[in-house]
C-alpha cells in the first residue's frame, strides 16, 4: 500500500482559508462514499435479515411479529441521523474529550455492578427509564480514542516504558471490569481493539510480545481457573465435547449448525428458515447470522461476509488517507471492532470457537448498539471528510465526477 | 487544525504497513469463518439438514376408509366406521402434576388401567397409543379434558391426543366369515378377501405434513401439505348373502345331527363358475376373531392341563379361521366317479347300458377289493352301477382307461392344479404322481373310485361343474366387480372357460345319469320333491389319519346341481369325521343337500314339477275359517283337500286347529270349534321306520296333521327318522307334527 494523498500544509491552509470561526468543530468536505454506501448496504441487509430471522420469535415471546423490526427501524433511523451528524462532527474533536470520554466509561463500568443483574449473573447493562445499554459499547469507542489520544500524545516517546506502562494499566482496568461483569467476548473485543491501536500506533514489538503473554495467561487461568463454575467452564466444555448437555449448553450452538446445513450452497430462500421457528434460539440477536446462512445459504453468507470485509478494507483506505495519527487510529480502530465482532460472531454461529455471547454488528437485534455502531460509522466518515477537498479534486478527473450521487453526498461538505 | 502540523501527529509510512497488516489479520478471521462455514454448511450440510427436518416435521397419517365388502345384491357384508386414536406425546409431560391428571383422567375415559397408561407415559417417546379404534363420543370426552379450564395449567394441548382411526364392522357376525376374513389392529386385511384383496380395499393413506417449531407448537397454515386420503375400492362378490346363510344354517345344523368334526360347503353358479356361497364350520365371529365360539372346542381346551392351554388356544383360533373348503384337501371317495364315469363316456370305452357283474369284490393284481355291498350287486348296466355306486364297476372302468387316459383326465378337469380362485391359503390336490409313487394297475384301481388321492373341495366341485355345464371347465371367482366410493366400476370378473374338458353330449349324457343317482339310485336322500337334481354322493375313509386303536375316521359328502336338464347351481357338502348314527354320504350328506337345495332352488325362483305322487302328499296352506258359518267352513276346507271335523254345537267357528296358515300335507284334517269345549289331546306315537303310506294312515287316524320333509316322499322306501313331537308327548288333535323322511337302504356308496 504505498502512500499517495500526503497532506500539504498548504491545502490544509487551503482548506482553513475557507473556513470561519467554528471550523474547528465541523469536518468539511466530501465523505468517503464507498466507505458510507458498504455501511447503508450492511444497515439494510441487516434489517431485512433482522425482520425475517425476527417475526417469528417475536410473534410467539413478545408483542408481535413487528416487535424486533419495528424497534430496530427506529432505532437505524436515529443511527443514520446520528452518523451524518458525527460525520460532520470534526473527528479531532474527539482527541481533547478522549481522556474524559475514557474516564466516563470506567465510571459507567462501574455503575454496571448497581444495576440488577440479567438473570442473576450478568451486570452487563445499564437501565436509564425504558433504554438500557452496555457501558462496554461505550468503552469500546473509549480505549479506541483514548488509545489514539496517547499515541498522539506519547509521540516519538511511544517505545518508552513509561507510554507502554500507559497503555497497560488503562487496557487492563477497563478488561478487567468487563470480565468481572462477566463478559468474555466484550473483553477479548477490547483487549483486541487496544492491541491493534497500539500496533499500528507504534509500540515495541517486545513490550506487545510480553503483553501477549501476560494477556494469554490471564486468560488461560480464567478460562481454566472457573472452569466448572457459571457460564463459561460448561460453554468450553460445551465446545470441546460436542454430545455435552445437548438440550441445554450445547441446543443454541446445535440448533444453529443445523439452520447452517439446512441452507446449503444457495439457502432456502428468504423467509423461508424453519430453525427461527422457536429452534434456534436467539435468532434475532447472537445467532442471526445461523437463520442468514440457513436463508441466503453459503453464497449469501459469502457476500455478507464480502461486504464486511470489503468495510474494513475501505475503512482501513481512509485510515491510511488520514493526515494525522488519531484520525488513523480511530478509523482503524472503529472499522476492526466491526470486523473482529462479526468474525468471532460467524466463529461462534459455525461452532468454531466456544458460544461467547457477541452480536452481528448492524444485524443484531439492539437499538443502543446500533445507534452506537453507526455513530461510530460517522466518526469514520468524518475522517473520510479531512481528505474532501483533495479527493474532490482527484475526482474530477474521474469518470464518476458527474455522479448525481456523488453531488447529493458533496452537498454535505 | 494549524499550519504547523508537527511530526508527533503526522502518519507515517510505517504506520500504513501496520494498518495493512491489522486489515490482514482480520480477513484472515473471515477466512477462518468462511472454512467453518464450508464445512459446516457444504460438507455436513445433508447431514444437519436431515436432523432440522426431523425435528421440523410433524407428520400425521389420515387413515383411508377402507372399502366396503357387498355381497351381490348389494348388502353390506363388511364396512368401515370411522373411529379414533387415543394418544399421548409422553416427552411433553413436564410435570408429575401433569403425569398424574393423564394418568387418572386417560384412564378413566377410555378405559384403560391406570397402571398401563401410567407404564407409557414414562416411555422415552414422542408418541404412545392409549387406545385404538375408540367411539366419537370418547374422542369428545378426551377433546374436552384437553380443553377443560381445570387442568389449564398442565399443557394437556401438548399431551394428549386424537387421531383419525377406522374400525371394521361385519353386521352379520358369522356369516361368510372364512370367506371375508378379518382386519387388524393397523386395519390390514389379515385373512380371507379382506387379505386377499387388501391392496384394494386398503386405499391410499392421506398425510397431513404439518411443520412444527421449537416448542412443537404448529404453526402458520402455509406449512402445511395435505394430501388427501385415497378411500378404498369396494368388492362386490358373487356370494348371496340369502343363500350363504342357508348354506351354513344347515351346515350347522348337520353337523351338530351327524356330530362331525367340521362340515363345508360351496355352492357355485355352474354356468360361470361364480361362488354364490362358502362355508367351512366351526367358523368364528368376525367381529371378535380372537374369540373361539365352538363350545365343544372350548370344552376340550378346559380339559387340557395348564401348559397345554395357551398352544391348544392359538391353535384352535387359527382353526376357526381357515377355509377348509379351499384349504384342506380330502379323499373324494364316490363323489369322484363322475369323474372316471366322464373320461370313460368321452373316450368310448364304456356306453350306459353295457352290462357288468359284481360278485361283491374284484381282484385287482392279485389283491381283492370288495364292494360296499358285499353280497355283491349281480349283473348291472353301467348305469346301474353309478346309481348303486359299484366299485367293481369302476375299477373295471378304470382299467378300460389306463393309467396314462386317466391322469390326462384328471388333469383335464383341474384336479393337478389349483382352481385360481381369488381367495388365499387354495392348496392343491396329492396325487400319487405328486407324492413321487408310480401310478400301477392297483393305484389306478382305487384312484377311479375316488380313493387314495386327496382334492380339494373347491377342485371337486369345479371339475363336477364342468359336467354340468356341458364340459366347460370354468375359473371359480369370487369378488364379481371392484367399484369406487362412488359406485363406478374399476374392475369386473368375466367368467373365464378354462378349457372343454368333455363334449357337451357327453356331459349332457353323465347328466342324465346323475338325475337317476338321486332320483332312483344311492342319491335318492338329495331328492327335493318338485326339483330335478342330479348328483352323487361318497363316503371316504380318512387312510392314515385315525390314531392307534381308534375308530376309522370318515367324509362324508354329496355333489349335486339342479335343475338336471339346464343346470343353475352346483352344490358341494362335505361332513368332516361324522360319529353320529352313520358316516355314510349318501345317509347324511344326501339329506343335508336336499335340504339345502330345497330353500335355496325356491329362493332362486326356480319353476317347480310335482310328479302326481308328490302332488298328493303336497304341504298346502290351511286357509282360515275363523268366523265363518261351519256350513261355509267345511265348504272350503274340503275344496282345500282337507278333512273337517267339527267339535262343539256352534253355528260358528270360533277357533281351528291347526290354526290358519301353516302347512300341512294334502288330505289332512283340520278341527274346527264352535264352542269353548276343551280340545282334545292324544298321545303321540312312534313313528320311526314308517313309510309315508303308513304315517299318513296313523296320522288321520289319530286326526293329527303330518308336514312330511326330507328325501325320496315319491318312493316307498324312505322312512321316518325323526318327528317333530317326540313319541309319548300329548298333542291336541288337529295338530300339526313335522316327519323327515329318509333313505336308509341302496344309498351306501363306498
Amino acid at each position: 500500500m504505498k502512500r499517495e494523498n500526503i497532506v500539504e500544509t498548504e491545502d490544509v491552509e487551503l482548506l482553513d482559508k475557507k473556513s470561519g470561526k467554528w471550523d474547528f468543530l465541523f469536518a468539511k468536505g466530501g465523505f468517503d462514499i464507498p466507505f458510507f454506501v458498504l455501511v447503508m448496504a450492511l444497515l439494510t441487509v441487516g434489517l431485512v435479515m433482522l425482520f425475517s430471522a425476527s417475526y417469528a420469535y417475536a410473534y410467539h415471546y413478545n408483542s408481535g411479529s413487528y416487535h424486533y423490526i419495528k424497534n430496530q427501524l427506529i432505532f437505524a433511523g436515529i443511527g443514520l441521523v446520528v452518523m451524518f451528524l458525527f460525520s460532520k462532527i470534526n473527528y479531532r474533536v474527539w482527541k481533547p474529550l478522549a481522556p474524559i470520554i475514557f474516564g466516563i466509561s470506567i465510571v459507567l463500568l462501574l455503575v454496571v455492578f448497581a444495576m440488577p443483574a440479567y438473570e442473576g449473573q450478568w451486570h452487563r447493562w445499564i437501565y436509564i427509564g425504558g433504554f438500557s445499554f452496555q457501558p462496554s459499547e461505550i468503552a469500546k469507542f473509549a480505549v479506541v480514542i483514548f488509545f489514539g489520544y496517547l499515541v498522539e500524545h506519547f509521540g516519538s516517546n511511544i517505545g518508552k516504558v513509561k507510554s507502554f506502562i500507559w497503555f497497560m494499566v488503562s487496557l487492563g482496568f477497563v478488561c478487567g471490569l468487563i470480565i468481572a461483569e462477566p463478559h468474555l467476548s466484550g473483553t477479548l473485543v477490547i483487549a483486541a481493539l487496544g492491541i491493534i491501536i497500539m500496533i499500528v500506533g507504534g509500540v515495541k514489538k517486545r513490550w506487545l510480545a510480553i503483553l501477549f503473554l501476560i494477556g494469554g495467561a490471564a486468560l488461560a487461568i480464567y478460562i481454566f481457573g472457573f472452569k466448572g463454575i457459571g457460564y463459561i467452564g460448561d460453554r468450553l466444555q460445551g465446545w470441546l465435547d460436542k454430545d455435552f448437555d445437548p438440550l441445554g449448553v450445547r441446543w443454541q450452538t446445535n440448533q444453529s449448525l443445523y439452520a447452517i446445513g439446512s441452507g446449503g450452497l444457495f439457502g432456502v430462500g428468504l423467509g423461508n428458515s424453519k430453525q427461527k421457528y422457536l429452534y434456534v434460539s436467539e435468532p434475532q440477536n447472537d445467532f442471526i447470522f445461523a437463520i442468514v446462512c440457513e436463508e441466503l445459504g453459503f453464497v449469501g453468507a459469502c457476500v455478507i461476509m464480502l461486504l464486511f470485509m470489503a468495510l474494513v478494507w475501505r475503512g482501513c483506505v481512509i485510515a491510511t488517507r488520514s493526515p494525522d495519527k488519531f484520525g488513523m487510529l480511530t478509523a482503524v480502530g472503529l472499522v476492526a471492532q466491526i470486523g473482529i465482532q462479526a468474525a468471532l460472531n460467524i466463529a461462534v454461529v459455525t461452532d468454531t470457537i466456544p458460544n461467547t455471547g457477541v452480536s452481528l454488528p448492524f444485524f443484531s437485534a439492539g437499538g443502543t448498539s446500533l445507534v452506537m455502531i453507526m455513530a461510530q460509522m460517522g466518526v469514520v466518515l468524518s475522517v473520510s471528510r479531512g481528505r474532501s477537498a483533495e479527493n474532490l479534486r482527484d475526482a474530477m478527473d474521474d469518470k464518476l465526477k458527474d455522479s448525481k450521487l456523488r453531488k447529493f453526498f458533496l452537498l454535505w461538505s | 487544525m494549524n499550519k504547523n502540523v508537527s511530526n508527533k501527529i503526522k502518519t507515517n509510512d510505517a504506520m500504513l504497513k501496520r494498518v495493512f497488516v491489522v486489515m490482514v489479520l482480520i480477513f484472515v478471521a473471515f477466512l477462518v469463518c468462511t472454512i467453518s462455514l464450508v464445512i459446516t454448511q457444504l460438507v455436513k450440510g445433508e447431514h444437519y439438514k436431515q436432523i432440522a427436518e426431523s425435528q421440523q416435521l410433524s407428520d400425521t397419517k389420515i387413515s383411508a376408509q377402507r372399502g366396503v365388502i357387498y355381497d351381490r345384491n348389494m348388502s353390506v357384508l363388511a364396512q368401515s366406521a370411522t373411529s379414533w386414536r387415543v394418544y399421548i406425546v409422553p416427552s411433553k409431560i413436564k410435570s408429575e402434576e401433569a403425569r398424574e391428571v393423564v394418568i387418572k383422567e386417560l384412564s378413566a375415559i377410555v378405559g384403560v388401567s391406570e397402571e398401563d397408561v401410567r407404564a407409557k407415559t414414562e416411555r422415552d417417546s414422542n408418541y404412545e397409543t392409549i387406545k385404538s379404534k375408540v367411539d366419537s363420543d370418547v374422542k369428545a370426552k378426551v377433546e374436552e379434558l384437553i380443553r377443560s379450564d381445570e387442568y389449564k395449567g398442565y399443557g394437556l394441548i401438548n399431551i394428549i391426543g386424537v387421531s383419525q382411526d377406522a374400525k371394521r364392522y361385519y353386521p352379520n357376525s358369522t356369516l361368510a366369515s372364512t370367506l371375508i376374513g378379518f382386519t387388524g389392529t393397523d386395519d390390514q386385511g389379515l385373512e380371507g378377501l379382506e387379505s386377499f384383496y387388501d391392496k384394494y380395499l386398503t386405499g391410499v393413506a392421506g398425510r397431513v405434513i404439518t411443520a412444527v417449531n421449537g416448542v412443537q407448537g404448529e404453526m402458520p397454515n402455509s406449512y402445511e401439505t395435505i394430501i388427501d386420503a385415497q378411500q378404498g375400492y369396494s368388492l362386490v362378490l358373487t356370494v348371496d348373502e340369502t343363500l350363504q346363510y342357508y348354506l351354513e344354517k344347515h351346515l350347522e345344523d348337520a353337523m351338530e345331527e351327524t356330530k362331525s368334526k367340521g362340515a363345508y360347503g360351496i355352492m357355485m353358479d355352474v354356468k360361470t363358475g361364480a361362488i354364490l356361497a362358502m362355508s367351512s364350520k366351526p367358523d368364528y365371529d368376525l367381529n371378535d376373531p380372537w374369540s373361539i365360539i365352538s363350545e365343544k372346542t372350548l370344552e376340550e381346551i378346559s380339559l387340557l392341563n395348564d401348559e397345554k392351554k395357551p398352544s391348544a388356544m392359538s391353535a384352535a383360533i387359527n382353526e376357526q379361521w381357515r377355509n377348509s373348503a379351499i384349504s384342506d384337501t380330502y379323499q373324494p371317495g364316490s363323489v369322484f366317479k363322475i369323474i372316471t364315469a366322464a373320461a370313460a363316456l368321452e373316450e368310448g370305452l364304456v356306453g350306459l347300458n353295457d352290462h357288468f357283474n359284481c360278485p361283491g369284490y374284484i381282484v385287482v393284481a392279485n389283491r381283492r377289493i370288495n364292494c360296499h355291498k358285499l353280497v355283491g350287486h349281480g349283473d348291472e348296466t353301467f348305469l346301474q352301477g353309478l346309481m348303486n355306486s359299484c366299485n367293481p364297476v369302476f375299477i373295471d372302468v378304470g382299467s378300460r382307461l389306463g393309467v396314462e387316459t386317466f391322469m390326462n383326465y384328471f388333469d383335464a378337469f383341474g384336479l393337478n392344479d389349483r382352481t385360481g380362485i381369488d381367495l388365499p391359503g387354495e392348496a392343491t390336490s396329492i396325487t400319487h404322481e405328486k407324492l413321487g409313487v408310480k401310478m400301477g394297475i392297483s393305484e389306478l384301481a382305487s384312484c377311479s373310485f375316488g380313493q387314495t388321492f386327496q382334492v380339494t373341495p373347491i377342485q371337486m366341485i369345479t371339475a363336477v361343474a364342468s359336467v354340468a355345464n356341458g364340459g366347460k371347465l370354468m375359473q371359480p371367482y369370487i369378488v364379481q366387480s371392484v367399484i369406487d366410493e362412488n359406485g363406478n366400476t374399476v374392475s369386473t370378473t368375466e367368467p373365464t372357460v378354462k378349457s372343454q374338458v368333455i363334449s357337451g353330449e357327453t356331459a349332457s349324457t353323465l347328466c342324465s345319469m346323475l338325475e337317476k343317482v338321486v332320483s332312483e339310485g344311492g342319491g335318492k336322500n338329495a331328492y327335493v320333491p318338485g326339483y330335478r337334481i342330479a348328483g352323487k354322493t361318497g363316503t371316504s375313509e380318512k387312510i392314515g389319519e385315525s390314531g392307534e386303536g381308534e375308530a376309522m375316521k370318515y367324509i362324508a359328502s354329496f355333489v349335486g346341481f339342479a335343475p338336471a336338464d339346464d343346470p343353475e347351481v352346483i352344490l358341494l357338502v362335505v361332513l368332516d369325521e361324522p360319529s353320529g348314527y352313520s358316516h355314510m354320504g349318501g345317509t347324511i350328506a344326501a339329506p343335508l343337500a336336499a335340504e339345502i337345495f330345497s330353500d335355496a332352488l325356491a329362493y332362486l325362483n326356480v319353476d317347480v314339477k310335482y310328479t302326481e305322487d308328490e302332488l298328493k302328499n303336497l304341504n298346502v296352506y290351511v286357509p282360515n275359517v275363523v268366523g265363518s258359518s261351519v256350513s261355509s267352513a267345511k265348504t272350503t276346507l274340503k275344496n282345500y283337500g282337507f278333512n273337517v271335523k267339527v267339535v262343539g254345537n256352534g253355528n260358528t267357528v270360533i277357533s281351528q286347529t291347526p290354526s290358519a296358515y301353516n302347512t300341512v300335507s294334502k288330505g289332512g284334517t283340520v278341527v274346527v270349534y264352535t264352542d269353548n269345549t276343551e280340545a282334545r289331546m292324544v298321545e303321540m306315537p312312534d313313528l320311526t321306520g314308517y313309510t309315508v303310506a303308513q304315517v299318513n294312515r296313523i296320522m288321520s287316524d289319530l286326526e293329527l296333521n303330518a308336514v312330511f320333509t326330507g328325501g325320496g316322499l315319491n318312493s316307498s322306501d324312505a322312512v321316518v327318522y325323526s318327528q317333530s313331537v317326540a313319541p309319548g308327548q300329548k298333542i291336541e288333535i288337529g295338530g300339526t307334527v313335522t316327519i323327515s323322511f329318509r333313505h336308509i337302504s341302496g344309498v351306501d356308496d363306498f
